[in-house]
């Protein structure tokens, strides 16, 4: 598969540990994919380092094999943006910063335009100023869609948004897809990202920590697991069982949660009594969590 | 809590007036005994020297009073600009209490934390004009101090006087501003439409000081209650009745705000048109002018440029209306023919002396407020929506300067086209030729100050402004005052208008031609590498 964006130990070193480092990722064109992390994690920075917004310390970064510093307007005729936090555009309309911004770039199709705006549900004729939070997202994704972008760079592109229109935004992120659009989004939301993505970056303090599929992402779950028994529980034999952690008892029932394979469990309680097994998969949010804690509380909580 | 708040967003603007007064103040006192002469007679024929200039700079300050003395001096050199920066401070604090808090989104927090209107109006202008009576404070200290230092302490009733006096004018100049900031929907409108308001009042009050018309109507401008207390001036009044009449119109125009303020919505002016029922736009701008390079920029400026050109045109009109009278003053005094001499016809000498060197500020400080604009879109993030077109850097900052070059342009043709048309109805020929010629060479300035600043801005993008702005006055002043009291060359030269020459009498100064297109090409030269390789964003 053609990479769509690939960075090689890119870094943004703002001191005192701040920024992004040695960032090596690779999106496949056609891609949605998922950037994860708390505030201040760097999901940002990696944005605006593969917009040419800003210079990297080291390392590179590459949008269908263009070099995003020295290449920037070419990997831009390329590239719909969505920034973070939308700029101030005063008193202007919003038909005027949409003619505006596309007469930057030029060859932007009126007939879409009003597609998205009408689907968005969007008042062109009000001043930018007059727009509520919702409205201004709103605009910002008419403009990082109105030209059929082959790569769309979007950073918390939900924020403000209202569930019906979130559902919109889904839609054209669908529609994009299936056009051949590449799709980086950077998120907070858990579920939106189990909505929409392919693969999922987790980055947090600068660094990525993990990049996944959907499905190997649950492979390094955890499980909740209730186990009932009709005698004494065997608290040893589960306790050292690997992978086994959170031990809790409750009169004949085991509480604990597993981390990997079932295996060795399964093994330690084999021929003990069990009256019954509950598994349940924790949420992705869980498995955020976990990465995001200074201390992962599923090990540091063994009991 | 709101008041310490207030405190907080008023400390540059108490710094920064603090110490541009407190130095000119001191200035004037210890450099009072170099520039007045030793003997009895010097003295004399310096005081005569002043009456004259004084009427020349009426448009701007009072006439002297006993200028031949330092109190007199210091109360006409300090004291009578004093309003001017003073009063430009007001504009923008009074436009950015309130208005420029809910901009920045502040006001919302404030109001959602219990903070009534009432007393938010109260504690912001509360705040403002106890940093200001902090202000003036150091500047009647340090003017005081350079006084006492040279041997001639000022009297402190007097100071006092005139302190109070600045207090209560400037208080009313921030109420002006803060109550047509209600009206506003935006900061940029309430700072221009209150920028044109003041300076009406501003001009009505110096029109007043010569023309008998606009004497009958100075009573509404506070500028007029001011120039009623010279308190320093041997034989000068003090008139408490304005001071105190004027604080309490200050206090009544705050309270008036605070109304508007509480019966408007938030994100618009008191006064909204009723919304007509019209069916949703989802068609982008057909205005071909967006689709423009440097177009689009000078058309989403429209309303701030045509006040620009206003304002030039009015300024052209009183200077050009003043040339006459001031010439016949002139031609009196030998050392102000040397003045303009060589430049032919007195009358045209005295426009191309005293109102085209006022052309290149008024294109500097316009410059000012552009590179002020640059910044603030780099910080406010729409920079960098522009740049996620595919557009280059260079593109964004050629048109910056582009869209700068023809703004200033606008700007200078307007006010050349009225100095013509005034000039002609009082008989004065300028020719064509030179006025065309004058009105090109003013263009270079507009760009120079843009260049400098976009060659700071990459550097030390949060004190460019005030350093920009700052060398504009200091420059003028300089070119002003220099030849006048024969002050050494490079002292002038450290200002930039005197590159201009005088090109409506004198032709182009090629020289200064030169030094001012290497000054541009270097600081656009740097601008545009900084520019090339700075990160942009918040």
């Amino acid at each position: 598969m053609t990479a769509a964006i690939t960075t090689r130990a890119l870094t943004k070193d703002y001191g005192m540990q701040r920024g992004l480092f040695d960032l090596d990722m690779e999106v496949g064109a056609g891609e949605v994919f998922g950037f994860l992390g708390p505030n201040g994690a760097g999901k940002t920075t990696t944005i605006r380092l593969l917009m040419g917004m800003i210079f990297p310390t080291r390392g590179s970064a590459q949008i269908f094999g263009l070099d995003c510093q020295r290449e920037a307007v070419a990997v831009k005729t390329k590239v719909g943006y969505l920034p973070g936090e939308l700029p101030q555009f005063g008193g202007l309309r919003g038909s005027e910063i949409v003619a505006y911004l596309g007469g930057l770039r030029g060859g932007v199709d009126a007939t879409r335009v009003r597609a998205i705006a009408q689907r968005l549900e969007l008042d062109l004729g009000r001043r930018y100023r007059e727009y509520s939070r919702g409205n201004k997202q709103k605009l910002g994704l008419l403009v990082a869609f109105m030209h059929r972008p082959a790569l769309l760079i979007l950073d918390e592109p939900t924020a403000s948004l209202d569930p019906l229109n979130q559902q919109t935004f889904y839609d054209l992120l669908s529609e994009s897809r299936q056009d051949g659009a590449t799709v980086f989004l950077s998120s907070h939301v858990l579920s939106e990202v189990e909505h929409v993505c392919d693969h999922v970056g987790i980055i947090r303090r600068g660094r990525l920590v993990s990049i996944a599929g959907l499905d190997e992402l649950h492979h390094l779950r955890i499980h909740h697991v209730e186990i009932e028994f009709a005698g004494a529980p065997p608290l040893d034999a589960i306790k050292g069982a690997e992978g086994v952690t959170e031990v809790r008892v409750d009169g004949s029932r085991i509480r604990c949660n597993v981390r990997g394979g079932f295996e060795p469990l399964l093994t330690a309680i084999a021929g003990r009594g069990v009256l019954n097994l509950v598994s349940e998969e924790p949420s992705l949010e869980e498995l955020f969590l976990s990465y995001y804690r200074d201390e992962p509380p599923l090990e540091s909580a063994a009991t | 809590m709101m008041l310490r708040i207030g405190l907080r967003f008023h400390r540059t603007g108490l710094i920064s007036t603090a110490a541009l007064g407190g130095f000119s103040g001191m200035l004037q006192s210890l450099g009072f005994q170099a520039v007045v002469g030793n003997s009895e007679a010097a003295r004399q024929q310096f005081g005569f020297q002043m009456q004259v200039l004084g009427r020349q700079l009426s448009y701007l300050v009072p006439l002297p009073v006993h200028p031949e003395t330092l109190a007199g001096y210091v109360q006409w050199r300090a004291f009578g600009f004093f309003p001017v920066f003073f009063g430009f401070w007001a504009l923008m604090a009074g436009s950015g209490v309130i208005r420029g808090d809910e901009d920045r989104g502040l006001l919302e927090l404030w109001l959602a934390s219990g903070t009534s209107r009432a007393r938010l109006t109260a504690a912001r202008a509360g705040a403002f004009v106890i940093a200001l009576a902090v202000a003036i404070l150091i500047v009647l200290l340090l003017t005081g101090l350079g006084a006492t230092i040279v041997g001639s302490p000022l009297p402190i009733q007097g100071l006092l006087a005139d302190g109070a006096a600045l207090l209560a004018t400037t208080s009313a100049c921030f109420a002006i501003a803060l109550l047509v900031a209600q009206f506003a929907d935006s900061r940029r409108v309430a700072a221009g439409v209150g920028a044109i308001a003041l300076l009406g009042l501003f001009l009505l009050n110096s029109l007043g000081r010569t023309l008998q018309g606009p004497d009958r109507v100075r009573g509404i401008s506070p500028f007029y209650y001011y120039d009623r207390t010279n308190g320093l001036s041997p034989g000068g009044q003090i008139e408490w009745a304005s001071i105190l009449g004027l604080s309490v119109a200050a206090i009544a125009l705050i309270a008036l705000a605070g109304v508007a303020f509480a019966r408007r919505d938030l994100g618009a002016g008191l006064i909204r048109p009723r919304p007509g029922v019209r069916a949703g736009v989802t068609e982008p701008s057909r205005n071909p002018l967006l689709r423009l390079p440097v177009l689009a920029t000078i058309y989403e400026q429209r309303v701030g440029l045509i006040a620009w050109m206003v304002s030039t045109a009015l300024l052209a009109l009183f200077m050009t209306s003043l040339a006459k009278s001031v010439a016949d003053l002139v031609s009196h005094i030998p050392i102000f023919r040397a003045y303009v001499s060589g430049q032919g016809d007195l009358n045209r000498a005295v426009i191309s002396v005293f109102w085209f060197a006022m052309m290149p500020l008024v294109l500097g400080v316009f410059a000012v407020t552009q590179v002020s604009r640059w910044t603030t879109d780099d910080t406010e993030g729409r920079l960098e929506m522009v740049l996620s077109a595919p557009v280059s850097r260079w593109r964004v900052a050629l048109e910056r300067e582009g869209a700068l070059l023809l703004a200033t342009t606008l700007i200078a043709v307007v006010g050349s086209i009225v100095t013509f048309w005034a000039a002609d109805a009082q008989g004065i020929s300028l020719g064509v030729g030179p006025i065309v010629l004058a009105t090109a060479l003013l263009l270079p300035f507009g760009l120079a100050f843009g260049a400098l600043g976009a060659a700071l801005a990459g550097w030390i993008p949060r004190a460019t402004v005030l350093l920009l702005s700052g060398y504009a006055v200091a420059s003028y002043f300089l070119t002003q005052f220099a030849p006048l009291f024969r002050w050494p060359r490079w002292v002038e030269n450290f200002g930039i208008f005197y590159l201009y020459g005088t090109p409506l009498t004198t032709g182009v100064y090629w020289t200064g031609f030169w030094i001012l297109m290497a000054v541009i090409g270097v600081a656009m030269t740097v601008g545009l590498l900084s520019f090339q390789r700075r990160d942009i964003g918040r």
